[in-house]
């Protein structure tokens, strides 16, 4: 085996995680039924959709919404109070960043150090469709007007995939 | 004895995978015609071998034979007869030995269905997988050894984990890793025409029924892994984006891009060195799927525990099998010529651009997983990647795809004469807008444009899919398999598309608070509770609800959600209460006691999700029907081939 | 073109473009190289709160829950905020620790009891000694939120200008304390070792 942590570390983190996992082992797994209603409409939806938002900080890849955790049931009640305060998403979202890094959003910040993550689709999609075109372009010029006989069993429908 | 027994012959299955691979590549690089005869040997050898130790575990399981630790670590002497036999994969080095495993019967598949082809490339494609196979031995017994005892033996299990305790786990991972290790199979095929240096794309009419098959499999193994977390981990979701769910359906979308891309190599000679490339790099992401879900680099609730030191291992495997294909690749790419052509408006082009759009699809999957870890490389701190993400990203190159395959359908190879379809393709496509608007606006009075957009798309590819085997069944003329198969397949996707639009868009969720004979709405439907009561099962004690949902006033069904406490790892676990009424699911699932009798739950109604199983199992019956075709034709191919004549075109 | 330049430029132009899979997956390599690397530090989350300024804080005492302490009263001094519960594993393993430290310290340990029950935290201390200087309580988790707490035991440094120059997430021992806490501090105030 090939150590590649000092012992002594992995020992102390795994010393934190046994504390978090205290509370792990008593929860059931990705349930958090939580009947709470905002008073208005407005406010119970964007309510729903930030705690979708956010990423259960100490659950293994679950929202605020799924997460019976108690530190998740906090934050999800730290989000109704400042609704309730009037605050506004961004407001909400930059104090949780503050407090817990960019880790705690599920959906990356546009800013510049994101910017590959966002912009790699579209950059595919752009190169992907040039590909395409200069390929098409190429395969297109070898068609010519005489090969019409060899094309016979081609058959005028598709007769295979 | 018994635990002894099956780690000995793992040991020897690993020797006989190492002979595999040996005599498979040597015997046809240097002329040796009895080495490649012995490939064949090695090969049941190894499949002996293999399933001795898987049979060893099981017995170990089924007779509580505690003093093998994997055993002590997921079982118990309250565990069902059912659930100890599933035990085998529940975790690490168990579910590695159903990988072995499964990778030994596709090899001993590939070898009894191989014995018309060439026997020299036969054999490289048996040493191929004999390598892939020594390689997840040795792993298997330097780091994950399923067969280490206890000393003492443990007095009893800690238990499967209770979130595996239920039917899917028989199926699931079983299904869902004959998908994963299938594409080996391909990615052999390609290694060897590879090694090979061959130019005819004969090759690709051999790989395409193994492709087929795999592809199949996975698409049955991840909707087992969905519908099983429907409704066993209590909210409802069917996918979540998470990174191990992600690393099954990369795969897929590149095998659905490769078994497209073998067609056109099959049918003109064209995308050879395309198809290659698709053929290893299908493969590479079961292999770095592997990775990313065993050596703990990324955060996910299904990952397994995981430890730095067998992430170093795998990783260094995969850095081996891809790195050689790949640089294979480079040497022999390049000398495969093609010189077919094809218009702009030719199945060829529509071809052309599926494969693209999926491979785009699959790489913004890959980096949004692997985003987390470039980040971290870059010193960038930590970047967290979710759903949010991946479902605009995602559909950026799928919603063009599905409207290119119902235009694309029409065409011809070569020369697309989409022209004379016309008439087709602007009925089917006002048919779907009218169908669309009908079934949004109409039935769920949705305003959602993207639920609209998926459902036309989806109702426009199963008209388009129609068109053509109804043209030819009033002509009378024959329908192939492979049409058939394509069809259904075809019509499958819809369907799914079809059930993800209107799910996403008009389910209806509420987490309510009842007490016994209190009811609340939710989408047109009833809920009342009647009754939580406590019941025993077989290792744990639940809270059981009683509830009753109507609609109208009309009693629909009662539902029994359950809690769970499972007695040995003291765990909760949740079974949801859930009904399918004409399609759609009734849902509910229990939360917590909230004193005074008054209950949490979480009450869903989700309109005919029944289509999000449908719709795969329609693609897969496609792709068994198709394989049937490709199997009947390779038998009668196989004397061709032998005579050395090369790649012609068949009749249907 | 002629045939020969057209072969030759295409010879070129293929050469380069069939290794790209393999240049791309040699990167894809390194990156999950480190990622392995790294990987026992996957999910710990990184304090954004260091080098800024200490959330205001003002929280009951678990000695008198009638009067409270919090931010104000400790201006202008070092102080090491650890937060911790009976309910919590680990804490009972780094309180040994942590009555060392504070024996040969003269910075204050100003213990935040998490999550806790009242009469419970105090019979604990009781019984295994208190190395606090002061224990507040934080039934609600408010502190914890606003430090952005997500498990304990985690360990604060402040400088007497309020801002976390340091955050430990897990149990203290005296070898963190040497070279995190003490490090930081101006001479003569450490000297935290057993």
């Amino acid at each position: 085996m090939i150590p590649l942590v000092d012992a002594h570390a992995r020992r102390l983190l795994i010393g934190a995680c046994a504390c978090v996992l205290v509370l792990l082992a008593s929860a059931p797994p990705a349930l958090a039924i939580d009947p709470v209603q905002m008073p208005t409409p407005e406010l119970q939806a964007r309510y729903l959709a930030l705690i979708q938002e956010f990423r259960c900080p100490v659950c293994q890849n679950e929202t605020l919404a799924d997460s019976n955790e108690d530190v998740a049931g906090e934050v999800r009640r730290q989000i109704r109070t400042m609704l309730l305060q009037g605050k506004t998403d961004t407001q909400i979202r930059d104090y949780l960043v503050s407090r817990y890094s960019e880790f705690i959003l599920f959906k990356p910040e546009y800013s510049l150090r994101n910017a590959w993550l966002w912009l790699l689709p579209v950059a595919l999609l752009a190169l992907g469709t040039v590909v395409a075109l200069r390929v098409i372009r190429a395969r297109a010029a070898l068609v010519g007007e005489d090969d019409d006989q060899e094309d016979g069993d081609l058959g005028p429908r598709v007769d295979s995939r | 004895m018994v635990p002894e027994l099956g780690h000995f012959a793992l040991i020897l299955a690993m020797l006989l995978a190492l002979l595999q691979a040996f005599f498979g590549i040597a015997g046809p690089a240097l002329g040796r015609d009895r080495w490649v005869a012995a490939t064949l040997s090695a090969v049941a050898g190894q499949f002996v071998m293999v399933s001795t130790a898987v049979g060893c575990l099981i017995l170990s399981f089924v007779n509580f034979d505690f003093s093998v630790r994997y055993v002590a670590e997921n079982s118990n002497s309250a565990l069902p007869l059912f659930y100890r036999i599933a035990a085998l994969w529940g975790a690490h080095e168990g579910s590695l030995l159903l990988w072995i495993m499964l990778l030994a019967c596709w090899t001993l598949a590939v070898a009894i269905g191989t014995t018309r082809l060439p026997p020299r490339f036969a054999a490289r494609v048996l040493g191929v997988l004999g390598f892939l196979s020594f390689g997840f031995l040795l792993f298997t017994l330097v780091t994950s050894n399923p067969f280490l005892r206890l000393e003492p033996p443990a007095a009893d299990g800690i238990d499967l984990n209770p979130l595996l305790q239920d039917p899917g786990l028989a199926t699931h991972p079983p299904v869902l890793y004959t998908g994963y290790v299938g594409l080996a199979v391909a990615f052999a095929f390609a290694c060897a025409a590879m090694l090979e240096g061959r130019t005819d794309p004969a090759w690709a009419r051999w790989t395409r029924p193994w492709a087929t098959a795999a592809w199949t499999f996975l698409t049955c193994g991840i909707t087992l892994g969905a519908r099983w977390s429907y409704y066993t981990l209590g909210w409802g979701g069917y996918w979540a984006w998470d990174p191990v769910e992600n690393a099954s359906f990369m795969p897929w979308l590149v095998a659905t891009a490769l078994i497209h891309s073998l067609a056109v190599t099959d049918k003109r000679g064209l995308f050879k060195s395309w198809t290659l490339l698709l053929a290893i790099v299908g493969f590479s992401m079961s292999l770095v799927g592997t990775f990313l879900v065993r050596s703990g680099v990324i955060v996910s609730v299904h990952s397994f525990a995981a430890d730095p030191s067998r992430g170093t291992a795998i990783l260094i495997f995969l850095t081996i099998a891809i790195g050689s294909a790949l640089g294979l690749y480079a040497w022999r790419a390049p000398t495969l010529r093609s010189n077919g052509g094809f218009e702009l408006a030719a199945r060829e082009s529509f071809l052309l651009f599926n494969n693209i759009l999926l491979v785009i699809a699959a790489a913004t999957v890959f980096g949004g997983t692997i985003a987390p870890l470039i980040a971290d490389t870059l010193g960038q701190g930590a970047l967290s990647v979710g759903a949010p993400y991946f479902k605009p990203t995602f559909l950026l190159p799928i919603l063009p795809l599905l409207a290119l395959l119902s235009i694309g359908i029409h065409a011809n190879w070569k020369r697309g004469r989409l022209g004379d379809s016309r008439g087709a393709l602007f009925t089917t496509l006002a048919l779907a807008c009218a169908l669309g608007l009908a079934v949004v606006l109409g039935a769920y009075s949705g305003r959602q444009i993207l639920s609209y957009v998926g459902v036309a798309l989806g109702i426009w590819i199963i008209l388009s899919s129609l068109v053509d085997p109804i043209d030819r069944w009033r002509r009378k003329l024959t329908l192939s398999r492979a049409v058939v198969g394509m069809t259904l397949a075809h019509i499958g996707v819809a369907v799914v598309v079809i059930a993800i639009s209107l799910v996403e868009s008009f389910t209806v969720e509420r987490d309510i608070a009842l007490a016994p004979g209190q009811s609340a709405r939710v989408g047109s439907y009833d809920f009342r509770l009647l009754s939580v009561r406590p019941v025993e099962g077989p290792n744990y004690s639940a809270e059981r609800g009683a509830v009753v949902v109507s609609r109208n006033g009309r009693t629909i069904t009662t539902l029994f959600p359950e809690k769970r406490e499972y007695w040995v790892r003291q765990q909760v676990g949740t079974a949801a209460g859930i009904k399918n009424e004409y399609g759609t699911d009734l849902f509910v699932a229990l939360g917590d006691d909230l004193g005074a009798g008054r209950w949490s739950m979480r009450a869903q109604v989700r309109p005919l999700i029944a289509l999000l199983w449908l719709g795969p199992a329609v693609m897969a019956l496609g792709g068994f029907c198709a394989l049937s075709d490709r199997r009947y034709r390779l038998a009668r191919a196989g004397a061709q081939e032998r005579a050395g004549v090369g790649p012609t075109e068949r009749p249907a | 073109m002629s045939s020969n330049e057209a072969q030759t430029a295409r010879g070129r132009l293929s050469f380069n473009r069939f290794l790209i899979p393999i240049a791309v997956f040699m990167l894809l390599a390194t990156v999950l190289a480190v990622g392995v690397k790294h990987s026992p530090d996957v999910g710990v989350i990184h304090s954004p709160l260091i080098g800024k300024p200490a959330p205001v804080w003002s929280l009951p005492l678990l000695a008198d829950a009638r009067r409270s302490f919090g931010s104000q009263n400790l201006r202008g001094q070092w102080y090491v905020l650890n937060v911790w519960g009976t309910w919590c594993y680990a804490c009972r393993d780094e309180h040994q620790s942590l009555l060392a430290i504070a024996q040969h310290t003269a910075v204050p340990i100003i213990g935040i009891d998490w999550r806790d029950d009242d009469a419970q935290a105090r019979s604990w201390l009781a019984q295994l000694g208190d190395p606090y200087a002061t224990v507040a309580t934080d039934h609600d988790g408010r502190l914890a939120i606003d430090w952005g707490v997500y498990g304990a035991p985690e360990t604060f440094l402040v400088n007497p200008s309020g801002v976390v120059l340091f955050k430990q997430i897990g149990p203290m021992t005296p070898a963190v304390w040497q070279k995190e806490f003490a490090s930081r501090l101006p001479p003569g105030l450490a000297r935290g070792h057993s």
